[in-house]
């Protein structure tokens, strides 16, 4: 058994009566590869949230290495090696491709002192090995000099992607990273993904659960805050509780999602 | 109007574009990072005139004296944020507005203290004058001119060149991402503010061998500059630079023509322009809170 990465103990948020995230008990081992499914307003954006510390919980607690990070900032998670991309894209639009990778590059490697941190300019580090390297990765080369507010969707998510795996976090937590994207471009990321697998503890919230299920390892199923079943994909899908709501999340989902995009 | 008149105008118009440009940097960078409306830039600039002033006494060189202010400028405005904008970061807009504008009136009775009410005058450190199309222009206005495009070529490097400064837009345009990449968007905070403060101390510093440097000088400005940052559009540094020298422009030609105009017609113009563009010239719509 590998080290448990990530624990919650009850976490619960409620938003005025409603329960958005009901006592859920989660625990991610180290390399793990594990999905979060479930429609619309199951709740798993706000288990993120609170895993990432954009919300304190209600009740339970939640655990880093078995540290207990319920009370910290997302700012002191994130130093501690945690990370995640947003739901609405986290890059930024004024500013070149590269240059969003230098800020997230140089986040990781920083140097503290104030006089190297005011002169430090960016060409410096455009052409550092790592980041060269991941613009290959990711195929973004092509556009490296522009600026993400006119990049296709396809190249913002894998710029998005690629920005959280430079930071180099202990776990890659993404939601929805192939929403309204094409199929040629959910196929360009989950190969990129899969260069991780096995280097790299990754969760990853999706409503259609046909893409992720040769991608991950086990599944969690979220209904109305609450987890309904947690395991090998066949054992989800054959809990009668799933069964019950699963056709309306990969149906009804895929409807709703090209109707959005 | 005559030819000789009409230059003249125009330089001095370009001259104290200048001064408000300086000082509105700082208003305009502090509103685009922290969301702050920082009235406490117009004590900076009064700093600066000040220590230009008294340090001119002590030296006999107007240009230390304008180096003394900045310095002094910078150093009061990081106190100033780390003893009380730090903590006010969080609130409301108004909020900073008035704490700002209690720091501003505080900073001038403790001026007052120090160098008395009565108005103070600054030499001119050159007293050259240069011929351009047949008139005689003072070369100390034109060098605050290229002091101004010095200081816009300094900030555009830097926003555009370090890290620190990408760091800087990019928390323009969202803070929460850049705390989220880890960044010590406290830091950024820091440093800009004490950009601003600087710049401030040399508007002062610069302004003060063309004026009386007094107690409320900051406020006599106020208006102007807040125009100016308006108009540019809150957070763009090149929009802050053309409508500081339209300001300019309008203030000194505007006098030319009818006295009371120079006072009247930048708020016309501001007003104009936000009819037809309400974030001003290159105010980004992103600017939302
Ligand atoms: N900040 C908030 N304030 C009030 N209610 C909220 C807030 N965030 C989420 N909710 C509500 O909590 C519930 C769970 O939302 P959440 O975004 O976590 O669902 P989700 O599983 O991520 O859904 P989706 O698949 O649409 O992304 C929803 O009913 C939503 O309306
Ligand atoms: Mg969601």
């Amino acid at each position: 058994m590998s080290t448990e990465i990530i624990k919650t103990v009850g976490v619960t948020k409620c938003f005025g009566a409603l329960v958005a995230v009901d006592r859920v008990d989660y625990s991610l081992r180290e390399n793990e590869v594990a999905g979060i499914i479930g429609s619309n307003g199951a709740g798993k954006t706000t288990f993120f949230n609170l895993v990432t510390g954009y919300y304190p919980p209600d009740e339970g607690s939640i655990f880093y290495k078995g540290r207990d990070v319920t009370r910290m900032t997302p700012q002191q998670r994130v130093a501690l090696g945690m990370t995640r991309t947003f739901q609405l894209t986290s890059t930024f639009d004024n500013l070149a491709v590269i240059d969003n990778l230098v800020l997230v590059y140089f986040r990781a490697h920083r140097d503290s002192t104030l006089l190297k941190l005011l002169l430090s300019t960016c060409r410096r580090h455009r052409n550092e090995d790592k980041i060269v390297a991941t613009l290959e990765t990711f195929d973004l080369q092509h556009v490296r000099d522009r600026l993400v507010k006119n990049l296709s969707l396809g190249e913002k998510r894998r710029l998005e992607i690629a920005m959280a795996v430079l930071a180099e976090p202990q776990v890659l937590m993404l939601d929805e990273p192939l929403a309204g994207l094409a199929e040629s471009e959910i196929k360009v990321i989950l190969e990129v993904l899969g260069r991780r697998v096995g280097k790299q503890t990754i969760l990853i919230v999706e409503h259609k659960i046909s893409h992720v299920k040769d991608f991950v390892q086990r599944l969690t199923v979220m209904h109305e805050g609450r987890v309904i079943a947690d395991g090998g994909y066949e054992e989800c899908l054959s809990d009668p509780e799933v069964r019950r709501s699963y056709w309306q999340i990969d149906t009804e989902q895929e409807g709703s999602k090209h109707a959005a995009a | 109007m005559s030819a000789q008149l009409l230059t003249s105008g125009v330089i001095f118009g370009l001259s104290i574009g200048s001064i408000f440009f300086l000082m509105a940097i700082g208003l305009s960078l502090c509103f685009g990072l922290m969301r702050i409306i920082s009235l406490d830039q117009l004590l900076y600039y009064s700093v600066g005139a000040y220590l230009t002033y008294s340090l001119t006494l002590v030296t006999g060189n107007v240009w230390l004296g304008v180096l003394g202010g900045v310095v002094v400028a910078g150093i009061v405005s990081f106190a100033v944020e780390r003893l009380i904008f730090r903590r006010i970061y969080e609130r409301e807009l108004t909020f900073s507005m008035i704490t700002s504008f209690g720091v501003l009136i505080g900073g001038i009775g403790v001026i007052k203290f120090f160098w008395g009410v009565v108005p103070r005058p600054v030499p001119v450190p050159l007293m050259a004058q240069i011929d351009i199309i047949g008139t005689e222009v003072p070369v100390y206005r034109l060098i605050v001119v290229a002091i101004a495009f010095l200081v816009y070529a300094g900030i555009w490097l830097f926003l555009n060149r370090t890290i620190t400064g990408k760091a800087i837009r990019a928390g323009i345009e969202n803070v929460e991402h850049v705390e989220g990449l880890g960044i010590n968007v406290s830091r950024l905070f820091t440093i800009t503010f004490i950009i601003a403060g600087a710049l401030s101390g040399l508007a002062g510093g610069l302004h003060a061998p063309l004026i009386m440097v007094d107690p409320s000088m900051g406020l006599e400005v106020l208006a102007f500059v807040f125009m100016v940052v308006i108009i540019g559009g809150l957070g763009s540094i090149k929009g802050t630079l053309i409508s500081a020298f339209i300001v300019g422009q309008v203030v000194s030609l505007g006098s030319l023509i009818y006295a009371p105009l120079a006072q009247m017609a930048p708020f016309a113009i501001m007003l104009l322009i936000l009819l037809v563009k309400p974030t001003g010239l290159y105010g980004s719509p992103l600017l939302k809170r």
